[in-house]
């Protein structure tokens, strides 16, 4: 390999790079309830690690960012972690069966922001099971077919205001979304998350 | 197990919190500290360890490469250890800059994407379903300091010399430069920057960014070339796909 000749340059490229990919601050957001889910509806083996690529928009704000998960369905786990495309950390937490530990969130993100909307979904689309409440007044439906997951989504009378779309194809692996498409209109948020690895983690591994 | 989520946790913004890193990467001062043995066990190394003054010899020679570069482009793999991921995770991609204001980092795999950013222009493009998608960060007024920093950098301008700890060792095959943060705010996002220049003291082969949980992110560079014509539109930060890539960094040629 034959090397750079400028260190500094190296590195304030990545910086930049970086930094054009992240929103130029915090989004105002404000509070909400997520569907509360009894899915029974099985998408994923027991055990799995994951990298998604996640384009987040919100209110017209967009950034991008890669999530790293390994889950345990069976034991209602799952450790991820949140990264920029250089390697700075967004966000990195653990969650058992309803408890949340965060051990790092980047000045970026506020803590709730992570439990609101990062677990939330996450729990959603690995779990098939949320840590969010339903709201009142709002019921929630499930679109399958052939079998599969397609569509969820939670209603307020005629209007969705929370959907989440499945898409498959043979990229990732059988029966395994490969585009997750979730939108909260409550909020203009948009999270298009795009499986870019997938892997099933032994038991005796876990 | 209880939640741990500190709501009163001051709130700030990323942009923010990455140009603090920015100006971190481009303030260098040189100190006698030794090398953190955490940060040789980190990655494995075992090396001796430069005195002050040729941490300060080899800072002043990379300074003169400053000057001298109006334009590069090199391919680079990323290497990253997720504490809970058995494997290591790789991607790869090139990174350009042209001389004073313009960079570019693509990402060819395992997605594509690339980042421009030309004078106080900055955006993002996303290669998906088969085509480009220009993503709106055209607001994020951040990235003119960055860029101002950069230049200020690029000319030798290191007035700030309070956030970072140097040290330097030797091994067979380079040396390593360890940038460690001073400030425990830093410290709590950075563990340390590690430079990996080489044997020639003229040049880079890595760079480690290690977070304070262990986790890393290492750059390898490879396939350079300095000061070669690179087209503007390279640059171009407001068309609605990236140009195309020089043949001798493009995946596809």
């Amino acid at each position: 390999m034959k090397p750079l000749n400028n260190t500094i340059l190296a590195l304030a490229v990545l910086i930049v790079a970086s930094l054009s990919a992240c929103v130029s601050g915090p989004v105002p957001l404000a509070p909400s309830l997520g569907p509360a889910l009894s899915l029974d509806q099985t998408i994923y083996p027991e055990r799995f690690r994951t990298i998604h690529r996640c384009t987040l928009s919100i209110k017209g704000r967009t950034m991008v960012f890669n999530g790293y998960l390994k889950v345990d369905r069976a034991l209602n786990t799952i450790k991820c972690v949140a990264q920029t495309d250089m390697g700075a950390t967004l966000f990195k937490y653990a969650y058992r069966a309803g408890d949340l530990t965060i051990s790092y969130a980047s000045p970026g993100f506020k803590p709730e922001w992570i439990e609101q909307f990062a677990l939330r979904d996450a729990t959603l689309v690995c779990l098939a099971r949320s840590s969010a409440t339903l709201s009142r007044g709002t019921v929630q439906e499930r679109i399958l077919n052939n079998a599969r997951l397609t569509r969820y989504l939670v209603r307020r009378g005629d209007t969705e205001i929370y959907t989440a779309t499945f898409t498959y194809s043979k990229a990732v692996g059988p029966g395994i979304p490969d585009t997750i498409t979730i939108i909260d209109k409550s909020l203009d948020y948009r999270l298009e998350i795009r499986v870019m690895d997938f892997k099933c983690i032994p038991e005796n591994d876990s | 197990m209880t939640m741990t989520i500190n709501m009163n946790r001051p709130t700030g913004c990323l942009s923010t919190a990455l140009i603090l890193l920015l100006g971190m990467l481009f303030s260098i001062p040189v100190s006698a500290q030794p090398v953190p043995s955490a940060a040789r066990e980190d990655v494995g190394l075992s090396m001796a360890k430069l005195s002050q003054a040729e941490v300060a010899s080899l800072l002043s020679k990379i300074e003169v490469t400053f000057l001298t570069t109006t334009s590069l482009g090199t391919a680079f793999e990323q290497e990253k250890k997720i504490s809970f991921f058995d494997d290591t995770i790789r991607s790869t991609g090139a990174l350009f800059f042209q001389s004073p204001d313009k960079v570019r980092m693509d990402t060819f795999t395992p997605f594509k994407t690339s980042a421009v950013a030309n004078g106080p222009s900055a955006i993002q493009y996303e290669f998906v379903n088969g085509g480009w998608r220009s993503l709106d960060t055209a607001t994020n007024g951040m990235l003119h300091a960055v860029m101002k920093n950069i230049i200020s950098w690029l000319q030798g301008k290191f007035n700030d010399a309070s956030l970072y700890q140097v040290t330097g060792a030797r091994k067979d095959h380079g040396t390593w430069l360890t940038l460690t943060p001073k400030k425990s705010e830093y410290q709590k996002h950075i563990k340390y920057f590690e430079l990996g220049i080489n044997k020639a003291v003229n040049g880079l082969d890595s760079i480690l960014i290690m977070l304070p949980d262990g986790d890393y992110t290492r750059y390898k560079f490879y396939n350079d070339r300095i000061n070669v014509p690179l087209s503007p539109d390279l640059f171009d930060a407001k068309a609605p796909a990236p140009a195309a890539l020089p043949p001798w960094l493009d995946p596809a040629q």
